[in-house]
């Protein structure tokens, strides 16, 4: 299975990283695509109730997460249920109020 | 070596302000600090001014400049979200010291309130998020610091009431302020059972949306009367999107705050009025602790106390803060340093707090603790 959750990584120095940039941020090296595997820990969650839009109006509560990714990077993310802090996570790219967000299950 | 001192300070009232914009806030508040001066405006020879976002332009330094009736040799725009408000001191400072104009006037206003819906307002201050990772999640600035709280909840063991602590304090502190915003007193009970808005933060954690200006007028020379003279400015840019944030999420504070005070000869300790950043409880006590001011996971506690009532022994935001004076943007923060200003130079009437310190220390933060800057203050008298 797929997580869908796309990041990048510089062939010239190993870093690794999830925004998506046109150059390596630490060397300007040219970057590489690759699929993380959707493991990670839970760094910090919350549940939102005071949603931006009627479209995430319709959702509240709903959890907004920050996953540590095993390949390094911290995304944020959806997350389904309620887990502790530093708890594993699986994630993949799903999609929520009509567009593709990455989200976390508890493991 | 050349120095700049605080001519005057000064902000509107704080609030919903039927009928402003951001020029005829700006132009109230820098007419106030031209007043408490006592300048003209032909002595103004710098400008430096923030944004609005109900008022976006490519060059509103100029726009206010024709507005308000002045011609100076050196203008332009700042923009570092809640940072804003100390950049451009910092960026006056700079001018003055370079010989580069004598009289800076330090301006921004901003109708935020009357001047869009609450929902645009959330939106627009949403795009502080990543426009591909974070804002199209649903995130809101709420949401971000909230996750910032529930780390730091974790990390120190403070509680939800310790972090209420301080949403208490800065009202309390507003009451006793003309022209803030919120004024009625709270208790910790009110703030936990306040309107959940992203968890750990409620309603009451969160600074409200307000209309208001501020003004701070900066100089070359110390003027008549006691002074405030910049002793030490820095900043700090660790990040800009809370998903890039470093594990220590006020990591910025700690940097900028040990640079400017090294640049000022002065440590933590040596400060006896403290004007900090609060655009929520978190903010305040993440600031207050990187800052050296409180130990890890203490700062409610520590407000609890008393330790930064008006009459104790470390006087913080005594106007009430982004919390209670209320936030307007960019002249949200310049609140902090009026007070200071106005503390710092006995001009706080009914307010004054109880000594007459030495020293302030005045810390601004943008973004998601992502922009830090750090002024230290000297009171001459």
């Amino acid at each position: 299975m797929t997580s869908g959750i796309e990041l990048q990584r510089c062939p010239a120095c190993a870093k690794v990283w999830a925004f998506p940039r046109r150059r390596c941020p630490a060397c300007g090296g040219e970057p590489e695509r690759f699929e993380a595997s959707g493991r990670a820990t839970l760094f910090a969650a919350t549940v939102v109730t005071r949603a931006p839009d009627e479209t995430f109006r319709a959702l509240v509560p709903y959890r907004i997460a920050l996953a540590d990714l095993e390949e390094g990077p911290r995304i944020m993310a959806h997350l389904s249920a309620e887990a502790e802090i530093g708890a594993p996570l699986r994630g993949r790219v799903e999609e929520i109020a009509g567009r593709p967000i990455p989200l976390f299950k508890p493991a | 070596m050349s120095a700049s001192f605080v001519r005057a300070a000064t902000v509107t009232p704080f609030g919903r302000i039927e009928g402003s914009s951001t020029l005829s806030l700006m132009g109230d508040a820098a007419q106030a600090a031209l007043d408490a001066a006592g300048m003209e405006r032909g002595e103004i020879d710098g400008l430096i001014c923030g944004y609005a976002t109900t008022h976006p332009h490519l060059m509103l330094s100029t726009v206010f400049a024709e507005d308000f009736g002045i011609r100076p040799a050196y203008a332009h725009a700042v923009q570092l979200g809640g940072g804003t408000g100390a950049a451009m001191l910092m960026v006056a400072d700079m001018a003055i010291r370079s010989g580069e104009a004598r009289n800076v006037l330090v301006v921004a206003g901003e109708n935020r309130l009357t001047g869009m819906s609450r929902d645009a307002a959330v939106q627009t201050l949403a795009q502080v998020g990543h426009p591909v990772g974070e804002a199209p999640l649903g995130a809101t600035i709420p949401a971000y610091y909230a996750l910032g709280a529930a780390r730091y909840l974790h990390e120190t063991g403070a509680t939800e009431a310790d972090l209420a602590e301080l949403a208490v304090l800065m009202r309390r502190h507003a009451g006793e302020t003309p022209g803030a915003h919120l004024g009625e007193a709270i208790s910790v009970a009110d703030v936990l059972a306040s309107k959940p808005i992203a968890t750990p933060l409620k309603l009451m954690d969160c600074c409200p949306i307000s209309d208001g200006g501020g003004a701070v007028i900066l100089s070359a020379e110390p003027g008549p009367g006691p002074a405030l003279k910049l002793i030490g400015a820095a900043q700090a840019h660790t990040h800009q999107h809370l998903s890039e944030a470093p594990d220590d999420l006020a990591l910025g504070a700690r940097i900028s705050s040990a640079r400017a005070l090294e640049r000022a000869g002065r440590s933590i300790a040596d400060m006896g009025y403290l004007a900090v950043y609060d655009s929520f409880s978190v903010t305040l006590a993440l600031l207050l602790e990187a800052l050296g001011v409180s130990a890890p996971g203490r700062a409610g506690q520590d407000a609890a106390a008393g330790r930064f009532a008006r009459g104790g022994p470390l006087p913080l935001n005594t106007h009430g803060g982004l919390l209670s004076y209320g936030h307007c943007g960019v002249a949200g923060a310049m609140a902090h340093m009026a007070e200071a200003w106005a503390q710092m130079t006995g001009r706080a009437g009914a307010r004054a707090i109880a000594g007459e310190p030495a020293h302030a220390i005045y810390h601004g933060d943008g973004g998601v603790l992502s922009s830090h800057v750090t002024l230290v203050m000297e009171r001459l008298s």
